[in-house]
């Protein structure tokens, strides 16, 4: 599914320096680490953001050179990555724009578009899965949404695209226990033996509800462990002083 | 209503108490009109009217408009100005307002070379409010706009609002001039005044110049401008959603309109300026 092989990338100073990762389909891996390890900037450079120059290496995805795409391709290609901190976009409508997206990458995909009647049919179904609000989708894209609401706009844009590999960047801070929930129902819900998910989170509590095959431990721009789901639980007690002294 | 038109401009009276809720609309095409036009709209007391005016020629316009908005009056003013972008447009607009009139004045510019808009309102009476509305965009090496609004304040209880955007490209200029002028002895004035602009382009030039002149103690008087450039951060959330650049640029800038946009509060109007902008800002 996804194949990334010594990858550095920086802004104004190197943050990555030399990932190697490899998700099989229908594999979950988390990522732990500490503030300013570089999650984030992975997550940002797999989704295509130009502001990262990638400096070495390579990512794959399904067979294909990633980091050669645009971001709106590597959306069609199966990628998502639901931010830590989704923007606001003032005037752009949340069902306008869904509507957009989804139907752009069905275009992408020689599909043909859905109509308006399916794609309400489709979205309500989604919402309700969710536990969403149907007035979030009348409203401009995260605009004033609750730090809550924006995660769970995330999951839902998630749910609608159904991606082949999907990054949730801390999808679980700021949500109450209800949302956590929700949210790790919707994952689980796409959960197929397939689909892949690279859930980046600095709390062992959302490995209960989505449980990873794999756990990495990312500090300063590398992996320096990998181990399975227990890994979280022996971060959660003992904190990564330990890791970093013997990486 | 009486309404009479010639190649020099039209006159239109809506008689006191009668209320015209679908919109007159007035094209001054290629073959309609001269290169001066004189408007006159004189709605007379408790009197409604929604006018859409547009200009679509290819010769340069100069057009001299009065509004007179008699007491308990409303007058809704749409102008579209498409013109060829070789043809300049040049308005001259005086609107006079008497006790609890409401004028609702919205400009959008997308065509023309080099246009000029002055709009001087006069809040004679008490109550008598005013909305200046306006949209442009300019899109081409040497288009320019120049907005000269300017709003007395001649009495208590009077109200304006000024709200203009702008989206420019290339080597164009748009110059924004907001007075507002409110006189000694006048209570309870409330005015507002906003320009923002977004540019494409690091050639396109804006300048927002408010002119505030208060001679009176009780008055609510904000303003605000920005000068800015298309969101990085907004653009790439879209096109990670499998938007396509164009796509998702074109969705930003019809919102930064929209917000002008949305506060025609004539439904008609609304929605034929609103066609008139998404057909016309184009990335
Ligand atoms: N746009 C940027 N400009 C400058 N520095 C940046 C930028 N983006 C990230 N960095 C720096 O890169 C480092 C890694 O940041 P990143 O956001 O990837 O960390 P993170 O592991 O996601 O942290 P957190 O757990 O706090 O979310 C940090 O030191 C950060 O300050
Ligand atoms: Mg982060």
């Amino acid at each position: 599914m996804l194949a990334i092989k010594n990858l550095h990338a920086s802004i104004s100073q190197p943050i990555l320096r030399g990932i190697n990762l490899t998700i099989n389909p229908g594999e979950v891996h988390a990522i732990m680490g500490p503030n300013g390890s570089g999650k984030s900037t992975l997550s940002n450079v797999l989704a295509g953001r130009e502001e990262y120059q990638v400096t070495d290496g390579e990512v794959q995805l399904n067979g294909k050179d990633l980091l050669s795409m645009q971001p709106e391709e590597r959306a069609a290609q199966g990628l998502f990555l639901a931010f830590q901190y989704p923007v606001e976009i003032p005037g752009v409508n949340n069902m306008y724009f869904l509507k957009a997206a989804v139907n752009s990458i069905r275009k992408q995909r020689n599909l043909s578009p859905l109509d308006a009647v399916d794609f309400i049919q489709l979205i309500k179904s989604k919402i309700k899965e969710i536990g969403f609000d149907e007035s979030f989708l009348h409203r401009a894209v995260n605009e004033g949404f609750s730090g809550g609401e924006k995660k769970r706009n995330e999951v839902l844009q998630m749910m609608m695209l159904e991606p082949h590999l999907a990054i949730l960047d801390e999808t679980d801070s700021g949500l109450d226990i209800d949302a956590l929930q929700m949210v790790a129902k919707g994952v689980n819900s796409l959960r197929d033996g397939k689909r892949s998910f690279l859930v980046v989170t600095h709390y062992q509590r959302l490995l209960n509800y989505i449980v990873p095959d794999v756990v990495h431990v990312m500090v300063q721009g590398k992996i320096i462990k990998s181990g399975g789901k227990e890994l979280a639980l022996e971060l959660e007690e003992k904190g990564y002083g330990w890791l970093e002294g013997n990486p | 209503m009486k309404f009479s038109r010639t190649k020099k401009g039209y006159r239109l009276e809506i008689a006191p108490g009668s209320t015209i809720k679908e919109p007159i609309h007035i094209v001054f095409g290629q073959e309609d009109c001269d290169e001066t036009l004189n408007n006159t709209i004189i709605a007379e007391e408790d009197s409604e009217i929604t006018i859409l005016e547009e200009y679509t020629s290819n010769i340069n316009l100069e057009c001299r408009t009065e509004m007179i908005c008699k007491s308990n009056a409303k007058i809704n003013y749409y102008k579209i100005q498409n013109q060829d972008k070789s043809a300049s447009h040049s308005a001259q607009t005086f609107i006079k307002q008497s006790k609890d009139s409401v004028v609702n004045h919205f400009s959008l510019s997308l065509g023309g070379k080099a246009n000029q808009e002055t709009i001087s309102v006069s809040l004679s009476e008490t109550g008598s409010a005013c909305q200046l509305l306006g949209f442009y965009t300019l899109s081409e090496d040497n288009q320019s706009s120049e907005h000269s609004l300017k709003v007395d304040h001649l009495a208590n209880h009077s109200q304006s609002n000024m709200f203009y955007k702008g989206i420019l490209n290339n080597k164009s200029k748009a110059c924004f001039t907001g007075k507002v002028y409110v006189h000694p002895d006048t209570q309870k004035v409330e005015a507002v005044q906003a320009n923002h602009n977004l540019l494409l382009s690091s050639n396109a030039e804006a300048i927002s110049k408010p002119e505030l002149e208060i001679y009176a103690d009780d008055v609510k008087c904000k303003h605000g401008a920005t000068v800015g450039q298309l969101d990085e951060e907004a653009l790439f959330y879209l096109r990670s959603r499998g938007i396509d650049e164009a796509s998702a640029k074109q969705f930003l800038l019809a919102a930064y309109a929209e917000d002008v946009i949305s506060h025609i509060n004539h439904a008609k109007a609304f929605e034929y300026i609103s066609n008139a902008v998404n057909n016309h800002v184009k990335y």
